[in-house]
């Protein structure tokens, strides 16, 4: 199946390990992925600021981009997903059901994946203990247990759920910098829930809280690693035999 | 314009839609209707008693307050305290029971006072062993036209730091004894 | 750059206060999901259905105000109209006037409609004396304070600071176990109770189709309040509206499991109007229907914020107001329903900032029991303060969308962006005051693309 990769602006600006992580773990489950080169947003941060002109912009520029309808497009962030699937009907005033799919709701629930890897590697596991948040976007698309689903699929893999997982990082976009006590107040809770289990790598679907986590992180010298699910995917796929 | 027609001016024009049908909850009947009862009664701070243990309850000369439908069911002689805010024991008639809440449907109908079932601090409910039903949405169908109260458990309050206080204006006791 | 009301009243809030109000509101959660668990097979279908009837309600809200107006009626309760706040309050000081000219004791069962119009306030400078009865809402009112949360309204004080009080008011001498201060507060209120000649109270549904007020509560002041003194006088938004009493259980279920996580709350009050064939109740029943704003609200594009039935489970589950407090929004309603109430009622130019206090994380829509679509409508409050000015916008929106409109800007722009982080902006200050500035990890996205054989 042929699958268009779409970036995010994040994976495009800091985190292209994540992006390069989605294309593997793609053509692992046997897609061929196209990156149409000029991509750029999906007008979300304007969105959510409240400047729909600003966002109208990108937004048109993103269906110019991405809108032929039919090729699916995939994303490793729930939120730039939403964004479009519910955002742009708002923001235009009518529904026209773009194909994105978040990627962990595209392996689940569209190619039907309910483990990781396909193949299984015959090298050493990596023995990891990964703390999961489960980001707040997914709710706009109906996102359930799926990156769950694959991340307790991947042997090696020691799945820890954190208290109070409803509970957001504190990102929101504009909102971290608009209300910045508010918003770190919030991570460092959601931080002192993922050190309660004891994990040393917290893992999420979106770059936008794992960016704020971080950054809260690195400030306040904690030492947990974060990793967003598809690296801890593309880790497990096994190196291909030499011939 | 008074404020009346200002408020309906305002208003959306009726588009003459029917109303969704009511949400219907389906829902076993308990085999024992009454040990339902007893065992939700008893996690809000209620106790079930035997009609024997009646005469004890009310055994406070000048303290008990009940309506006129109870006295039936009280011992013999028994005198009535000056008003309900004085008494230290209410004695009522509920009209029904509802087994899967726990509650209690009185009535305040003819010749009762609203205050029995609140003022004093020990509030004993009688009810009679046929009137109970299993849900809230089997009482609703019954209920009188009269001002009512539904009451579940003693009453409480969690103001105080979330911590559970039994008793605060309403009965802090509750006893429900079964009639015939 | 200004700092929003909601950061800067959450930058100098006591971690006393923060470490309740997250407590409390964390156990609340936890009760709510288990209560409607119990509740309900499918809580979402019921939810569901309850959206759909409060959607009805609110598409005939005017016949169904003429049908509540005159089953009412028949009942024996008067019946008022309010278009605003002063209307209201004038209304029930002309009751007041009437039974009690010289003045003197009203009690009063917890209503945010009457903390809408800022009731006690209005009526003490008339000579009475209005008392708050819910336990919760006595603190408040002896401390000079206002509610923090809609069910929970001392949600943001320790039991130490209510002892303090109840000792400075004579009410006991101080203890730190809560059993003993609610007694306290008992003896005083059930001596007002006794006395007052007019109680208050709001109404949490009535019902169309036979009139009756439906109130609910824990604690017992709200029947005393409506059933001791002579005159009762009701106070309800006009969206409180139920079509038919058989609606009455899936909402009584869903607003206790919501707010408090029980099935049902301890009581459940049907007040079919004055005293009847019953010896005791009150023998005037006034029920004042307020519109303040409702009526533009309900057919505009914020009218499912009428759905609301102040449950306050939104409250609860917001990670804003469980950082910041109800105080924060300086106003009634707080959350997440008060930042979309607000605006939609006073207008996003006087109220409209309050919808930027939230990370639209959805944990409000995902708990309403009316499946209210908060979000959605926090966002088109934006939208519609910054078009029409009534919030500045502090991001150079304009400037992003110019840059990321076209691929080949978008890519130039990339290639800048570390010599950005070397220059100075407000908004990076906000973002370095407790994290450390994003760098690129790893390898380029593009490159490795453009390098793949």
């Amino acid at each position: 199946m042929t699958v268009k990769l779409m970036l995010t602006c994040l994976c495009d600006a800091f985190y292209g390990e994540v992006g390069i992580a989605t294309v593997r773990v793609l053509e692992h489950a046997g897609c061929t992925v196209q990156f149409p080169k000029s991509q750029t947003c999906c007008g979300q941060p304007p969105y959510n600021a409240g400047d729909w002109e600003a966002s109208r912009k990108v937004a048109e520029h993103w269906r110019e981009v991405f809108g032929d309808g039919e090729t699916p497009i995939v994303t490793p962030s729930s939120s730039c997903a939403a964004m479009v699937r519910e955002g742009y009907a708002l923001l235009f005033g009518e529904h026209r059901n773009d194909p994105v799919y978040e990627l962990s709701e595209f392996l689940v629930k569209h190619l039907g994946i309910d483990k990781w890897p396909l193949a299984r590697s015959a090298g050493t596991l990596l023995q990891q203990k990964i703390a999961y948040h489960r980001s707040c976007h997914g709710r706009g698309i109906g996102l359930t247990n799926e990156q769950e689903v694959l991340l307790r699929a991947v042997p090696g893999v020691e799945f820890h759920a954190i208290e109070q997982s409803e509970q957001c990082c504190g990102f929101g976009g504009a909102f971290c910098v608009g209300h910045p006590a508010v918003s770190a107040g919030i991570g460092t809770e959601k931080l002192q829930h993922v050190a309660e289990t004891g994990a040393s790598i917290l893992v999420g679907g979106d770059m936008g809280c794992l960016m704020h986590l971080r950054g809260l992180i690195e400030k306040q010298r904690l030492g947990i690693e974060t990793r967003h699910f598809a690296e801890i995917l593309a880790d497990a796929i096994p190196a291909p035999v030499p011939a | 314009m008074t404020g009346r027609d200002a408020i309906l001016a305002a208003l959306p024009d009726p588009e003459g839609t029917t109303p969704p049908i009511p949400f219907d909850r389906e829902r076993k009947p308990a085999n024992d209707p009454w040990l339902e009862f007893e065992e939700v009664l008893v996690t809000l701070g209620g106790k079930m008693l035997p009609d024997g243990a009646l005469p004890l309850l009310v055994n406070r000369p000048g303290d008990v307050w009940f309506d006129d439908d109870a006295l039936p069911f009280l011992p013999e002689g028994i005198a009535r305290a000056a008003t309900p805010w004085d008494a230290e024991v209410g004695v009522c008639l509920a009209d029904l029971a509802i087994s899967e809440t726990g509650s209690l449907l009185i009535a305040a109908t003819s010749g009762r006072y609203r205050l029995t079932s609140l003022a004093p601090p020990v509030n004993v409910v009688l009810v009679r062993e046929a009137a109970i039903v299993a849900s809230p949405e089997e009482a609703f169908a019954r209920v009188s036209a009269a001002s009512s109260v539904i009451v579940t458990g003693t009453s409480r309050t969690a103001d105080i730091e979330g911590v559970l206080v039994r008793g605060i204006h309403g009965p802090r006791e509750l006893y429900v004894v079964r009639v015939r | 750059m200004k700092i929003p009301p909601v950061e800067e009243f959450a930058r100098q809030l006591a971690p006393d206060t923060t470490a309740s109000v997250r407590k409390a509101t964390a156990n609340l959660t936890v009760a709510r999901t288990r209560a409607l668990g119990v509740a309900f097979e499918d809580a979402n279908a019921a939810r569901m259905r309850a959206a759909a009837i409060k959607n009805y309600v609110l598409d005939n809200l005017k016949s169904l105000l003429l049908q509540l107006e005159a089953a009412c009626q028949k009942n024996g309760v008067q019946v008022y109209w309010a278009q605003d706040a002063e209307a209201a309050r004038r209304i029930a000081l002309d009751i007041c006037k009437k039974k009690a000219p010289n003045g003197g004791l009203i009690v009063k069962a917890k209503s945010m409609v009457t903390e809408e119009i800022h009731l006690n306030g209005f009526l003490e400078e008339h000579g009475y004396k209005p008392v708050e009865t819910d336990l919760g809402e006595y603190i408040v009112q002896l401390d000079h304070d206002t509610p923090s949360h809609i069910v929970t309204p001392i949600i943001h004080k320790n039991r130490l600071q209510v002892a303090a009080t109840f000792e400075k008011e004579g009410l006991g001498p101080r203890t730190d176990d809560p059993t003993v201060l609610a007694m306290q507060a008992r003896e005083r209120l059930r001596s007002y109770f006794r006395q007052a000649k007019i109680g208050i109270s709001g109404v949490n549904f009535a019902i169309a189709e036979t009139g009756r007020l439906v109130l609910i509560e824990n604690e017992g002041n709200s029947r005393f309040s409506t059933t001791a003194p002579e005159t009762h006088i009701a106070f309800m938004g006009i969206e409180k509206i139920l079509p038919r009493e058989a609606d009455l259980p899936l909402f009584l279920r869903l607003l206790a499991g919501s707010a408090t996580g029980q099935q049902l709350t301890s009581y459940v009050h049907l007040i079919s109007g004055p005293r009847k064939e019953e010896r005791d109740g009150p023998t005037e029943v006034h029920l004042i229907l307020l519109d303040n704003g409702r009526s533009g609200v309900a057919s505009g594009k914020y009218r499912e914020i009428l759905r609301c039935i102040r449950c306050g489970a939104c409250l609860n589950v917001c990670p804003v107001y469980r950082q910041a407090s109800g105080h924060a929004y300086g106003h009634v309603y707080s959350g997440p329903v008060g930042a979309v109430l607000t605006p939609a009622m006073e207008g996003v130019q006087k109220a409209g900032w309050m919808a930027k206090a939230s990370s639209l994380c959805g944990a409000c829509e995902e708990v309403c029991p009316v499946r209210i679509p908060i979000p959605r409508m926090l966002l088109q409050i934006r939208d519609e303060a910054v078009s029409s000015g009534a919030i500045q916008e502090a991001a150079p929106w304009g400037l992003y969308a110019k840059g990321a409109s076209h691929g080949w800007q978008w890519r130039a722009g990339l290639k800048l962006l570390p010599m950005a982080s070397r220059f100075p902006h407000p908004l990076k200050d906000a973002w370095m005051e407790s994290r450390a500035l994003p760098r690129r990890v790893g390898r380029d996205f593009r490159s490795w693309w453009n390098d793949r054989p």
